[in-house]
Order: C-alpha cells, then sequence, then structure tokens
C-alpha cells in the first residue's frame, strides 16, 4: 500500500549522508549528475524498498564553502534500521548504491559517508562522524517544515571546543519550549550539519528553531536551507532531463510510501 | 497452452559489442564477477527492456591461460533501433546503470567501438577494434541458437597478419554461408578477436562452425550462451547470478520486450 500521508518513523532510523565531489568532477557536472541520476533515483530506486522521506541539500558552489565542509548532504528516513539493511537484498538498492564511485570520494579524506545516529546524551554521546537524533519520538520528516544549517568548524576554534560549544547548544536545543518534532546533528572534524523538523511557536508564524543557538556558535562560513517540498512528476521509463540542481539546492521530496515493506 | 514468444527482430548495426577489461588490482576477478552477477548484468536486463532493449548476451571470459590483453567479459546488447540506445539515455532507470560502469572496468582500455559497420569488400578497409556485421539482414538474437568465440593473437603472428587472417575467415564465411546462418558479428583487436554467430533454428554440428575461426587463434572461450531467464524483479529479494558457475559462463537473457522503442514522452 502506498501512502503518502502521516507515517512516522523512529529517530534512529535515519541515514545521515555528508557527500564530497569527487575534485576532478566540475560542479556544473555535479549538479546535472545529482538532478539527473542521483536524487530522482534515490526516490525511485528505493521507494518499494522502504524509503520514507528523503531531504538532499546542496551546499555544493555556495560563495565561500571550505572543501572541508559537505559538498551534499541528506537525510533518508527509512521504516526502520532493518528495513535499510534488508534493501541490500533488492537489486533496485544494490544498482543505486554502487553508482557513487564516480561523483563522490569514497575513500581518503574528506570521506563520504552515510550513518545512522543515536540518541543525544551530552557531550560524551557526541563523536566525529557519529551523528545523534536530539528527541527520542517518532516523526514524519516527509511533511512539516524542516530547517537546515551546514557550517565549517570555525577557524579559531580547536575540535574539542568546537565539539564541547555543539554539545551545550544541543541540550539547549532540547530544552526548547515548545519542543521541536525531531533534530538531528553531526559534526566532522571540520564540520557541523544540522536538521530540525519543527513545530510553529503558539500563536505565531514563526517556526521553533535552534539554529540561532547553533549561530552563537558558528562564526565561521555557514549556511541556512529550507528544503523545499519538491514531486517527482515522473516514471522510470519516462523522457525526462532531470532536476534543475544549483548551489545551496534543497528539496523535501514528496512521493507515495509503501507502507507495505 | 503455451505463451507465444513474438518475435523482435533487429538491424545488425543496433548492437553494441562489448569487450570488457576489468579495473588493475586490488579488485579481484571474484569481485569483479560478483559485481556483474550481483548488479551490473541483472540491471541491465531488468531496466532496460521498458525501453528498447531487446537482447543481451553476457559472457566471462575464463581467466585461466587467458592473456591480460584478451577482454574480462564480452556482451552483446541489441536495441530496437540504432538510435534506441541514446534515446533510452532520457529515462532515469537507464541513467542510473550507465553510471554503474566506471567503477569495475578498467574504461579506458573498454572504451572501444561498440557499433558494427558492415565488413568491408576489402581487408584494406578492415581496422582493429572495429566490430563489423556479415549480413544485412535483421535478426532476433534473444531467440534461436547463438554460439560465440574468443580467441588470442598466436604469439608468433603480427597484429597485421592476424587482422588480415580474421578477415579472411569472415569473407569466407560470409561468402559461403552454412545453412541456417542469419547473422554473424566480428570484431578483431590487436591481441584478440571475437565472433558471434546466431540461426533461427537448431543447426547441426553448430558449435564447429567456428573451427576455422579458432584455428587462427589461441581459443579462450567456445560457447553457446544458454537461455536464461532472471525470475526476479528488481524489487524482489534475490542475490543475483553466480557468474562463476561454469553455467553461468555465457548467458542469453530471456526478457519480456514490449513494442515501444523509446522512453515515454
Amino acid at each position: 500500500m502506498h501512502s503518502g500521508k502521516n507515517i512516522t518513523t523512529p529517530p534512529d532510523s535515519v541515514r545521515v549522508w555528508r557527500g564530497f565531489r569527487l575534485q576532478s568532477l566540475p560542479v556544473d557536472q555535479f549538479y546535472s549528475k545529482l538532478g539527473s541520476v542521483f536524487i530522482p533515483a534515490t526516490v525511485k530506486f528505493q521507494i518499494d524498498a522502504g524509503l520514507h522521506s528523503y531531504t538532499p541539500s546542496v551546499p555544493a558552489g555556495l560563495v565561500g564553502k571550505p572543501n572541508w565542509v559537505p559538498d551534499e548532504t541528506a537525510i533518508l528516513f527509512w521504516k526502520s534500521q532493518q528495513t535499510y539493511w534488508n534493501g541490500f537484498t533488492r537489486l533496485s538498492v544494490r544498482t543505486y548504491t554502487l553508482t557513487h564511485g564516480g561523483v563522490y570520494i569514497t575513500t581518503g579524506s574528506p570521506l563520504s559517508r552515510a550513518d545512522f545516529p543515536v540518541l543525544f546524551s551530552g557531550l560524551p554521546s557526541l563523536s566525529v562522524d557519529a551523528p545523534v537524533f536530539l528527541f527520542n519520538n517518532n516523526a514524519d520528516w516527509m511533511n512539516g517544515t524542516i530547517h537546515h544549517i551546514v557550517a565549517e568548524r570555525p577557524r579559531n576554534m580547536d575540535p574539542q571546543t568546537f565539539k564541547s560549544n555543539i554539545s551545550d547548544v544541543l541540550t539547549k536545543i532540547q530544552d526548547l519550549t515548545p519542543k521541536l518534532d525531531g533534530a538531528i546533528a553531526c559534526i566532522g572534524d571540520e564540520y557541523l550539519v544540522y536538521w530540525e523538523l519543527g513545530p510553529l511557536a503558539p500563536g505565531t508564524n514563526t517556526p521553533v528553531t535552534g539554529i540561532p543557538l547553533l549561530q552563537t556558535v558558528l562564526t565561521g562560513w555557514q549556511q541556512v536551507m529550507t528544503p523545499a517540498s519538491t514531486f517527482l512528476p515522473i516514471g522510470m521509463y519516462d523522457e525526462w532531463a532531470g532536476m534543475d540542481v544549483h548551489a545551496g539546492s534543497s528539496f523535501n521530496i514528496q512521493f507515495d510510501r509503501n507502507n507495505s515493506i | 497452452m503455451a505463451k507465444k514468444i513474438i518475435s523482435y527482430p533487429v538491424a545488425p548495426n543496433s548492437v553494441y559489442v562489448w569487450r570488457g577489461f576489468m579495473s588493475p588490482p586490488p579488485q579481484t576477478y571474484e569481485a569483479f564477477a560478483s559485481f556483474l552477477g550481483s548488479v551490473f548484468v541483472p540491471a541491465c536486463a531488468l531496466l532496460q527492456p521498458a525501453v528498447g532493449l531487446r537482447a543481451y548476451i553476457p559472457s566471462m571470459v575464463p581467466q585461466k591461460g587467458k592473456p591480460a590483453a584478451v577482454p574480462d567479459q564480452t556482451a552483446l546488447m541489441f536495441w530496437a533501433t540504432p538510435q534506441s540506445h541514446d534515446l533510452a539515455n532520457g529515462a532515469i532507470a537507464v541513467r542510473i546503470y550507465q553510471n554503474l560502469h566506471g567503477d569495475v572496468y578498467d574504461m579506458q582500455r573498454s572504451h572501444l567501438p561498440e557499433i558494427p559497420v558492415l565488413l568491408p569488400t576489402s581487408v584494406d578497409g578492415v581496422t582493429a577494434e572495429q566490430p563489423y556485421y556479415l549480413f544485412e539482414d535483421s535478426a532476433d538474437w534473444m531467440l534461436g541458437r547463438v554460439q560465440h568465440f574468443v580467441g588470442a593473437r598466436p604469439e608468433n603472428i603480427t597484429p597485421h597478419a592476424f587482422l588480415t587472417s580474421i578477415y579472411n575467415w569472415a569473407s569466407t564465411f560470409k561468402i559461403n554461408t552454412p545453412k541456417g546462418i542469419d547473422a554473424a558479428i566480428i570484431c578483431c583487436g590487436n591481441d584478440y578477436a571475437v565472433v558471434w554467430i546466431h540461426a533461427n533454428n537448431a543447426i547441426r554440428n553448430f558449435s564447429s562452425l567456428l573451427n576455422g575461426f579458432s584455428s587462427l587463434t589461441k581459443p579462450q572461450l567456445n560457447i553457446s550462451p544458454r537461455s536464461t531467464s532472471l525470475n526476479a524483479g528488481l524489487w524482489n529479494k534475490w542475490a543475483g547470478i553466480d557468474l562463476t558457475l561454469q553455467k553461468n559462463t555465457s548467458l542469453n537473457i530471456q526478457f519480456n520486450r514490449l513494442p515501444k522503442t523509446t522512453p515515454v514522452k
């Protein structure tokens, strides 16, 4: 059964992707690959393997973006972690997964990678390349407003201080009222990526957000993005050139989910 | 009542003749075969028929004693029309498949002319690495019988002499065509030669029809691709095909073909 509405998933069932473009691939070709192949294929090839939401963003090419900040980020929610792992028993998922080598840095540094998060519970739970989720409740990340920030570690802040400062802010975000519906963060040695799914503050049109709190620490290069709800009105065998992807593109892809997986 | 299989003959220049060389170490042959069997070969057969693929005949070349200059894998990919392959790229299903190539193949060595032209009337017009077709009629390679041969250039023959001898064999085969043969494709590189012949119906001593070709080479593979259906879809739980098994050395993959030849506009 396929559905687009009211399907929540556990907060640890998300793959948190930080992709670094192969330097041999010019940025315009990177956009083209993302728009014509990777972003639509992520959905088309994985809906029937249990993908529940997909939110890709493209910092590549933004003015001043350092090379040590990811060129593409994404959160991919699955029905469960096991659903994700089961996907590799299916040809569609194997095929999709094995296309990445010609686009992303998959060996060496900075390394493109995706990981499942663990519950954030203060500084000891925060490690480099180990994503965390801040709220231990199910949510539907395909519906609702997401804010996303990508930022470098400030050059005058050593990695340990950066981690400690980010940990302090994440704790404050956990204490916001009303609570966010969900939040995910990941630090690298050189960057932070953070997503939040928020309700509107009572009596306002303003969403609850922790991003201003993070920005008190993030004093270097950064970009805030609001993923746009985007439909892909095509099938796998339709004539279609792809999506327009450019510096700063950010999508919350809308699709009918297969709830029978 | 058995389902009638519709024949889809295609023109002899509507095929891609693949000679693939695997990436150098640290990739192993086992990893190469595993990738092809679990992803690449089934993906080719499942993702492309809806946009014009008409036949697919992949073969693994045995590694024992194989000179490095002989391809590790060969394949014929027939398309509905000569334009279908390029038009298929308009569909995301095909674009994702085409993005698979780079990792396991040495694309510099594998990036060779793939579209055949009619065999020239003189050896002077023949070029190494250019595939040729011998007969101008259309044929349906998914049905009927195929024989495929891969040979290495003997060390005591120059590449030019090798090319000439293969051309002469092809010219003679074209003139004295064995009864029942309706299509043939050859390609001679500097260090190897490959040939496929096709017959609509069973022919006695079919495999021996390539004995003359074989005698010009150091034989690496002489096989009749086994017709096989995948019995799985893109989203089924399925590990793929074990291409290290001898029975899967060469396959003529059977799939459902559709009248349409291009992505849906």
